[in-house]
């Protein structure tokens, strides 16, 4: 089985057989990152492809042993933001965020309803550390925010998420 | 219902969301790709320290907490005391003056020359810079001053402005200001702030545990994805402070100074890849230093003792003469001049004298 090293390394020699597997490990954290941001799904599409696209055009400054994960949230996120800025507006999508179930119904709530429940700075806490595996500390840089403050996001969310879902897990 | 089950629900509720492969897509834009101008990504705001630099600053600000710092955890955590600790605020700034030299000879302790016939020939230049340092943990008297600012109409909780002065009588001030949000998760308490030196700020983060409010770890982040974690304990009559300096998790630089006051020793370790050595520091008379040591490379080990002869001269580098005893071995004699290149000193005709002075 081929490493991401082993991946790396061939991607900075133009060769993509490896790909659709770096793909497919790292598809998830990318589309996290950027979807508390985007939430347009062609969009966040749109961004996905794009940020893949500016990590194998600058793949040789990818340092092997380094954070691949980290560095491609990272582009993701940059994105985001950017084509979030063009639009100057937030862009709602009609399949994702719809609507915010019924009490009854918080047993059927997706990934996208449960982070709604959250304010918009607790949800990305949230996605990069719980899903995206980023540490703390990462995730203060990346979005530029105090480290303190990223873990007193992280706790009110996790307290909010307590209260709401907590019944049901 | 517990952190651990909440998170794993998180978790689950993401792994069931169906992400689309985009690939093939992407590899064929990748290939037609034509060889445009780099794009320069937008920098976020990053400390520009070099590592050594970094080292000495988050020592300064570890032994300035570690002389706030008191065992009770009170609506001011912060209460001024410990007074022996003040000695080691000047101590350590002492370090911080010489930060361009020990920049340059902190990379001596980490080759061995072939040209050598003892170990510690080859860590002697870059030791030296720490003479400084231990010379000042034994003096009697602290050359520091020290002010409590108020922190009225701030966020801070706490905010003090000290002074350091070196052994060539130039002043370096430092702030250190730390904020009023206390982070609590479960037992453990966060703190961040900020230390200032000139016209530059650095933030960093005080983590330690309620039940164990002498221990703590400070961490200041650095330029890419370095990072200084410093961990001071103290315990009886020992305080010890590890600094490590990290590449994400990776050790590239470790220092532990341990002062036991109660013998009246100071440990100095260093470890570097496969290098460690470690000195015990004794003041035999004043101004004179007896060092017992143990270098460890590899397969290669050795051991002896040094005798230091510390003399200040007016407008001069201190004069440091140096006495090794490699034992089993030829003793040698080695003359080292260490000069304080404080950045950006404050000069003052007049040094004042702390409220801990003698």
């Amino acid at each position: 089985m081929v490493t991401l090293k082993q991946m790396i390394r061939q991607f900075k020699q133009k060769d993509y057989q490896s790909f659709d597997i770096f793909y497919n490990q790292t598809k998830q954290k990318v589309f996290f990152a950027v979807i508390n941001i985007i939430k347009d799904e062609s969009l966040v599409d749109d961004v996905m492809q794009e940020t893949y696209l500016k990590f194998l055009k600058n793949i040789d400054k990818v340092k092997s042993d380094g954070n691949v994960s980290a560095y491609l949230q990272r582009i993701a996120r940059n994105l985001a933001i950017d084509l979030y800025n063009q639009r100057k507006k937030e862009v709602y999508g009609n399949e994702i965020f719809e609507t915010i179930p019924a009490e009854e119904e918080k047993h059927q709530e997706d990934i996208f309803e449960i982070l709604d429940m959250l304010e918009s700075d607790e949800k990305e806490v949230v996605s990069l550390h719980i899903i995206n595996d980023l540490k703390f500390r990462e995730i203060a840089d990346m979005m530029d925010k105090p480290l303190g403050t990223v873990l007193w996001l992280y706790q009110k969310a996790l307290k909010k998420l307590k209260e709401k879902v907590g019944d049901y897990i | 219902m517990k952190n651990k089950a909440l998170k794993q629900f998180i978790k689950d509720k993401a792994n069931d969301v169906t992400i689309k492969d985009f690939s093939l897509e992407i590899i064929e834009k990748a290939k037609m790709q034509v060889n445009e101008p780099s794009v320069i990504e937008k920098q976020s705001f990053r400390l520009r320290l070099k590592p050594i630099f970094a080292l000495s600053l988050a020592l300064v600000t570890t032994f300035v907490l570690a002389f706030l710092w008191t065992p009770s955890l009170s609506d001011d955590p912060f209460v001024i005391e410990a007074y022996d600790q003040a000695m080691m605020v000047s101590s350590v700034s002492m370090i911080y003056a010489y930060d361009i030299e020990v920049n340059q000879q902190v990379s001596l302790l980490q080759s061995i020359s072939l040209d050598s016939t003892y170990l510690i020939e080859d860590q002697l230049e870059g030791l030296n810079t720490y003479f400084p340092l231990i010379e000042q943990f034994f003096e009697s008297n602290a050359n520091f001053d020290k002010e409590v600012l108020s922190v009225e109409g701030t966020n801070y909780l706490y905010h003090l402005k000290f002074s350091s002065k070196t052994s060539s009588n130039v002043f370096i001030d430092y702030e250190l200001k730390l904020l009023d949000t206390v982070i609590k998760l479960g037992e453990n308490i966060i703190i961040e702030g900020y230390i200032s030196f000139s016209d530059d700020t650095y933030p960093i983060i005080i983590e330690f545990n309620q039940n164990q409010p002498e221990h703590f770890l400070m961490t200041s982040l650095l330029e890419d994805e370095q990072t200084i974690e410093i961990l001071y304990e103290k315990s009886n009559n020992e305080a010890s402070y590890r600094l490590q300096l990290l590449d994400r998790d990776t050790v590239i630089k470790s220092l532990m100074l341990k002062k036991d006051a109660l013998n009246q020793v100071i440990d100095l370790n260093f470890e570097k890849g496969t290098m460690n050595g470690t000195y015990r520091f004794r003041q035999t008379e004043d101004k004179v230093l007896g060092v017992s040591y143990a270098i460890v490379k590899e397969n290669i080990s050795e051991t002896g003792r040094i005798n230091i002869s510390i003399t200040p001269r007016e407008n001069m580098p201190t004069l440091y003469e140096i006495d090794v005893r490699p034992q089993g071995g030829t003793p040698f004699n080695r003359e080292e001049e260490r000069e304080p290149t404080p950045p950006r000193p404050t000069p003052r005709p007049t040094p004042p004298r702390g409220p801990f002075s003698d």
